[in-house]
């Protein structure tokens, strides 16, 4: 990954981070706020209820006072204070007040707490409301909740007591009103708010005691949980209920108890706030922020490219720069002007390659004259031997024509076929030498490897099962796709024969010959694998230099040749033996030569200079 | 000496054992004949039921009961009878309440006819049903002396109203003959009224005083006859003197004037006065009811049988209802079957005076 | 007859000449009797007998027994009145018959308006706007209160529970039994008859047998309630009955609601139902009813017959009529085999309640069965100029 893709992908990330941040912050202030604002519409509509709950209280307190102090009722209490008044006569009286006074329910009691009336039960006259006589200060009590047992079932009220104290016997009016749908109906709700009435008239959770303004409240046992949890333990409690699949059909439920005298549950009011509006407002938030951020990212994406190219740019001539250093144009320079730490980085790389240049120049100098000497040594070294027996045999002709002259002629003839045998040598020696020092420079065509290997194999074909020598099976491992490259199909001939002789050589005994091809990138490799002896470590270091051999017989140019072939091409060649086991050579070739630089072929293995 | 000493003590005792027992006969006698015979007739039936129902071989506790119209005085003589043919059939009645048996004799009525039953209950026997034996009296099977089948019918006629709280009036004249003269007796004053172009014209106001105050619940009656007037109060009486312009002369009277009215006998009511009338063997009263001054009030009829050992009223006929208490009743005039009653009419506040007749019928 | 004022201004008083106060005595022929029923007649087909709903037939049997088979004649062996005019469902109007046998009626017409209610019977009966009108037994108290001027026949109608045959697995002797004592008769009478009526224990009142007496209750509501628990406690499980009544009687309704209330604190569950009119009550799924029976006869013998053969078509009663010689004991004997089964609890007994102007005169209450004595009845005529 380039830097200034790195460069961008970290302004990219850092934008998105920043993004990502604010639009989550943004969100949960959202949410906070309008937490908040639920909570206060649900506090604002609890304290309606509870006010409209007072006041409804308070207008059923009033009216059955109300129905306490009329003249009719005074008159009933003066004629029940009488001893053995007759109760009957006003029993059908409930329904008739009550209608007039707007009241759904309405008792009238007498002092030993007997019904005398009943407007929602009345046949229950003569039986007894022991409760109302067991409290005595009805007048500073309020309205309060209760469970009343009517014709049609349970149901809930909102009651009062009031007292009509004639000589020492009360009659007691107990009045007010069903707490059902038109309570609700009653309240004022703001919009996307509602509320329901649970009738807690039953141990168990019954559906149909719960109500809207309508009736029967639908999808009543998803309320189930929360009545029960109420059920448990009276107090304030909340619930989100999602209706479907969508979020925005949630609801926030707060649950607040109704309790009766004895701080009984009677009926829990449910106030339920949509949680549509603001799932809505925050979706679109959401997708404001989403939509901003897109832009800003978009914005950023441009700027953080433009940004990144600016800054990149001259890392780029910088890169570009030691790319052509690492491929051997030393003399390449980085032309940026600036006055920052880029600006200096490419002084500082334009100086370092001037130095480059100079130290190789040097280099090569001194790497010349090393080879010179190399050279000179080695042509010492290799034509003192053959010298020798020259001199040698130079110095037993004078002998033998002064001391022997009669074993002159033999002499003569031995003599002179071992100066012929060694004068061979020099000549080898030195067409060795010339050949070595007249390898051309490569000629670039198209080559494909494969072809190569399979002539050279063919050419040593014969050779694998001369007679008098133990076969060598040859094994090609062929890639078939092998791309072609760009190569002089000669020197590789003759890299691949040098090799194919060399392994020949290190199987006296015969074995197995591996050529082998393969496509790796930009690169082909060849392999080449003998099963003979193996080399040792030092035998492996040394190898590649030239006049270096481990064979009886040979100049030891032949794998020089090979690596300078290898190394004219930009490729590299390496070397795996076990002794015991064989030895592979590796000649990895670019499909495509890099730059032609001066390569000399770096030899130096060993430390000493030979004698 | 001797035998006649012995003889005489044994004379003595018999005759003593003789007047005892003639006594006690007398006495059931009294009892049984103070009964008409089919009641006695009836008592025997039931004791013949209730003897082969149950055995007397043991105690039995006895109730009776009466919820029928007859009397205390009727209901006693019913009750003694049946006890009298339990014990001819050798049924012993326990003193205490313990006994195994228990006998509750029960005397009703029907429209038509008089019950008379016995529950036998047993002391184990829970809750099952006791025996009953019962006998039935047609009340049209009684003789007509019981009075009994007589219906006392009475009709009301307002004759005077005012604000003014008047103690008595008296019409002189009736029906058909034209009216000429009313009288009404106020506290202070009495006025005559004539009758002239059938409107009543005041024809003379008497004043009436005393030296001291008057009682509270003062009270004053128009007697006399269709010639001359009277009347009493607390106090004094006066008679008319004169014809043409009514005058009266008063002297002292009684502080407490006699009661005009006679009791029902086994009867609670308010105030009651006989009617000169016959109802079979029967009289006939007029009562009102029991109450005060605070309260409406009714004129009833009753019959009263003229056998003492029976004499109790029974209510007869419909009630007169007034709209208020009846504050006066007297007598119209003595023999005559109509009564005055002034009432206080607790709607309007007014005195109304009522002429009420009463007639039988069967 | 004018007012005249005393001549002493000193008092007050007000004089009304007796002559022109004077009631009549005799009875005054004229006028138009108006009558309110709450029955809507369309037809007065003759031999239609009792055939209708209950208000329906005995508005049609006290019409025909009016006006007699010959409907609009005159003849003298024809009723005491003729049909005048006839709007069928609204108006009926009688006229006199001059030459019924019995003597021509005094009134000299009865206009019977059909199809008032029982608030609206009574509201005519205030304003003065009918002469005459059955009202409703729980009604009569109050009427009275405002001034009607009632006449109360003797209690001639049976109100009683009767457990059908289709309960009978359902209700068995222990459960009835604990339903009858466990009701508070007295407080029937008391607060929903209003006091115009008796607690029943046995089928016939006491004015007709003399022995209603016999057939006891229990002495309190609370001992009958234990009594009923006592009996329940021997049954295994709870008991659940449907009581039904005829939706369109008040009375019959409240007798069941509060008979529920009653059995519930015995610890029996009753649901009441209302049948509507036209439904059998075994069709209606009911296990017991309330049941509304009106005497024919003053006779015992006939009244428990009668009893006895309506009680049989619903409930498991020997519906067999009693002996033409059957004795008060063998009457008694029949009712209490009946009671003490309790497939039939009796409740209370009800009269007849009629509701009269200040007009009408020689009125008297019908017994059972009897007709209405319109032909006997006269209305008192109002004075020429009313003294103030």
């Amino acid at each position: 990954m380039t830097f200034r893709s790195k460069l961008f992908i970290n302004f990219i990330l850092a934008l998105l981070l920043s993004v990502a941040l604010i639009a989550i912050g943004v969100t949960l202030i959202t949410r906070q706020a309008f937490s908040q604002l639920n909570r206060e519409h649900s506090e604002a509509l609890l304290a309606q209820f509870q006010r409209e709950f007072i006041r409804r209280g308070d207008e059923v307190l009033h009216r059955v006072k109300g129905i306490a102090e009329e003249q009719a009722t005074t008159l009933m209490a003066v004629d029940l204070s009488r001893p053995n008044s007759d109760v009957s006569v006003y029993v059908n009286d409930a329904r008739g007040v009550s209608q007039s006074h707007q009241l759904d329910f309405l008792d009238f009691v007498a002092n030993d707490a007997s019904i005398i009336s009943s407007q929602e039960n009345p046949a229950r006259f003569g039986y007894k409301m022991d409760w109302v006589t067991q409290q005595q200060d009805w007048g500073t009590r309020g309205a309060f909740l209760m469970k009343l047992d009517t014709q049609e079932g349970p149901q809930l009220g909102l009651m009062a007591v009031s007292t009509v104290r004639v000589g020492d016997k009360n009659l007691y009016v107990v009045g007010g009103q069903r707490l059902d749908k038109k309570f609700l109906a009653s309240l004022v709700l703001p919009a996307g708010m509602r509320a329901l009435l649970y009738l807690n008239l039953q141990p168990e959770f019954q559906s149909a005691d719960l109500v809207n303004e309508d009736g029967p409240a639908p999808d009543a046992e998803r309320f189930a949980t929360l009545i029960q949890k109420e059920q448990q333990d009276p107090s304030d409690q909340s619930e989100r209920i999602v209706w479907s699949v969508y979020p925005v059909s949630a609801e926030e439920f707060h649950a607040i108890p109704l309790t009766g005298r004895s701080k009984e549950l009677l009926g829990v009011l449910l106030m339920g706030s949509s949680q549509n509006a603001a799932i809505a407002l925050e979706r679109r938030i959401r997708w404001l922020a989403l939509g901003v951020a897109a832009a800003g990212l978009l914005f950023g994406l441009f700027l953080s490219w433009w940004a990144a190219s600016r800054v990149t740019r001259p890392v780029q001539a910088l890169v570009k720069g030691t790319k052509e250093v690492a491929e051997g144009n030393w003399s390449a320079r980085v032309n940026i002007r600036s006055g920052d730490e880029i600006g200096q980085l490419a002084k500082n790389f334009n100086g370092m390659t001037e130095q480059l240049v100079e130290q190789r120049d040097k280099l090569v100098q001194v790497e010349r004259v090393a080879a010179w000497r190399e050279l000179a040594r080695r042509l010492a070294h290799e034509l003192k031997n053959p010298l020798f027996p020259l001199q040698t045999t130079v110095e037993n002709l004078q002998t033998a024509r002064e001391h022997k002259p009669e074993q002159f002629d033999e002499v003569f003839r031995e003599s002179t076929g071992i100066l012929l045998t060694e004068i061979q040598n020099l000549k080898t020696i030195v067409g060795r030498f010339s050949d070595f020092a007249k390898m051309p420079q490569p000629e670039l065509a198209d080559v494909n490897l494969n072809e190569i290997v399979r002539n050279v194999v063919k050419l040593f074909d014969a050779q694998f099962s001369a007679v008098g020598r133990p076969p060598i099976t040859p094994e090609l491992h062929l890639q078939d796709d092998l791309p072609v490259i760009q190569a002089d199909a000669t020197l590789l001939h003759r890299a691949v024969e040098n090799l194919v002789l060399n392994a020949m050589d290190a199987m006296p005994a015969g074995g197995v010959l591996m050529l082998r091809t393969s496509h790796k990138d930009s690169e082909v490799r060849l392999e080449i694998s003998d099963t003979g002896a193996g080399l040792t470590p030092e035998e492996s270091e040394r190898i590649f230099t030239p006049y270096y051999t481990s064979k009886q017989h040979g100049t030891g140019l032949g794998l020089a040749i090979v690596q300078a072939v290898v190394a004219d091409h930009g490729g590299r060649i390496s070397v795996e033996s076990e002794t015991g086991v064989g030895t592979s050579f590796h000649i990895d070739l670019p499909v495509k030569p890099p730059h032609k630089s001066t390569v000399f072929p770096i030899v130096f293995e060993k430390k000493e200079e030979e004698a | 000496m001797r035998h006649s000493c012995r003889f005489h003590f044994l004379l003595t005792i018999c005759v003593v054992l003789f007047v005892i027992a003639g006594a006690q006969a007398r006495a059931f006698r009294q009892h049984t004949d103070a009964l008409p015979k089919v009641w006695n007739d009836l008592a025997a039936e039931l004791a013949d039921i209730v003897a082969a129902m149950v055995s007397p071989a043991h105690p039995v506790n006895f109730e009776f009961v009466n919820v029928s119209g007859l009397g205390a005085a009727g209901a006693d003589a019913a009750r003694a009878a049946l006890e009298a043919q339990l014990a001819h059939h050798h049924f012993r009645i326990a003193r205490s309440a313990n006994a195994d048996t228990a006998l509750r004799a029960t005397l009703a009525e029907s429209s038509e006819n008089y019950v008379w039953t016995v529950e036998i209950r047993q002391k184990d026997s829970g809750h099952a049903e006791p025996q009953v034996a019962i006998v039935t009296l047609a009340k049209n099977a009684l003789p007509n002396d019981s009075g009994d089948g007589q219906t006392v019918t009475l009709k009301s006629q307002l004759v005077w109203k005012q604000a003014k709280r008047f103690l008595d009036f008296r019409l002189i004249g009736g029906d058909p003959a034209p009216l000429s003269r009313l009288f009404v007796l106020e506290p202070s004053l009495l006025e005559v009224y004539d009758s002239k172009n059938f409107e009543w014209e005041l024809q003379n106001k008497i004043a009436i005083s005393r030296s001291k105050p008057w009682p509270r619940d003062v009270r004053g009656y128009l007697k006399g006859s269709d010639d001359k007037i009277a009347f009493a109060m607390p106090g004094i009486s006066c008679t008319q003197t004169s014809d043409a312009i009514p005058a009266v002369k008063c002297e002292p009277g009684p502080e407490d004037l006699a009661a005009t009215g006679a009791p029902v006998p086994g009867i609670e009511v308010g105030e009651a006065v006989n009617v000169g009338l016959s109802c079979g063997d029967a009289r006939a009263m007029v009562a009102s009811s029991v109450g005060d001054w605070t309260q409406a009030d009714s004129l009833q009829g009753y019959i009263v049988r003229n056998n003492q050992a029976f004499a109790s009223g029974v209510a007869s006929g419909t009630a007169v209802a007034f709209d208020g208490p009846v504050v006066s009743l007297v007598q119209d005039a003595p023999g005559t079957n109509a009564v005055r009653a002034v009432v206080r009419n607790l709607k309007t506040g007014n005195y109304e005076g009522y002429l009420v007749t009463a007639s039988c019928s069967q | 007859m004018s007012r005249r004022v005393a001549a002493s201004s000193a008092i007050a008083c007000v004089l009304i000449p007796v002559l022109a106060a004077m009631p009549a005595r005799r009875p005054q022929y004229g006028g138009t009797l108006r009558v309110d029923i709450g029955a809507t007649l369309t037809s007065l087909d003759a031999g239609q007998g009792r055939a209708g709903s209950g208000e329906e037939a005995e508005a049609r049997a006290q019409i025909e027994s009016l006006i007699g088979e010959h409907r609009q004649s005159a003849a003298a062996d024809a009723g005491a009145f003729r049909v005048s005019e006839w709007q069928p469902g609204k108006l009926l109007t009688l006229a006199a018959n001059e030459k019924f046998s019995g003597g021509r009626p005094y009134v000299d017409a009865i206009e019977i308006s059909m199809g008032r209610n029982a608030r609206d019977r009574l509201l005519d009966l205030e304003l003065n706007k009918t002469d005459f009108a059955e009202i409703a037994p729980q009604d009569a108290r109050r009427a009275a209160e405002r001034g009607v001027r009632l006449s109360v026949s003797q209690p001639d109608e049976l109100l009683a529970l009767v457990f059908l045959n289709s309960a009978r697995e359902k209700a068995r002797t222990q459960v009835r039994e604990a339903i009858s004592c466990s009701i508070d008769r007295g407080a029937v009478v008391s607060f929903i008859l209003q006091k115009t009526g008796e607690p029943a224990a046995g089928l016939l009142p006491q004015w007709v047998n003399g022995t209603a007496f016999l057939f006891s209750m229990p002495a309190s509501a609370a001992a009958g309630v234990a009594r009923a628990k006592e009996l329940l406690q021997q049954m295994a499980g709870p008991t659940k009955l449907v009581l039904g009544y005829d939706s369109a009687d008040a009375l019959e309704q409240a007798i069941a609601e509060r008979v529920a209330v009653n059995a519930k604190e015995a610890g029996i569950s009753i649901v009441t139902l209302g049948i509507v009119t036209g439904k059998t009550a075994s069709d209606s799924g009911a296990d017991a009813v309330i049941l509304r029976l009106t005497m024919n006869s003053a006779k015992p013998r006939m009244a428990l017959t009668d009893f006895l053969s309506e009680l049989g078509k619903l409930a498991d009663v020997d519906g067999s009529a009693l002996s033409d010689l059957a004795t008060t004991q063998d009457i008694f004997d029949r009712e209490r085999a009946v009671i003490t089964d309790y497939q039939v609890v009796p409740l209370a007994w009800a009269p007849h309640v009629y509701g009269l102007s200040g007009r009408v005169r020689d009125w008297t209450a019908p017994g059972p069965a009897e007709s209405w004595p319109f032909a006997d009845v006269w209305l008192e005529q109002p004075a020429a100029s009313t003294p103030q």
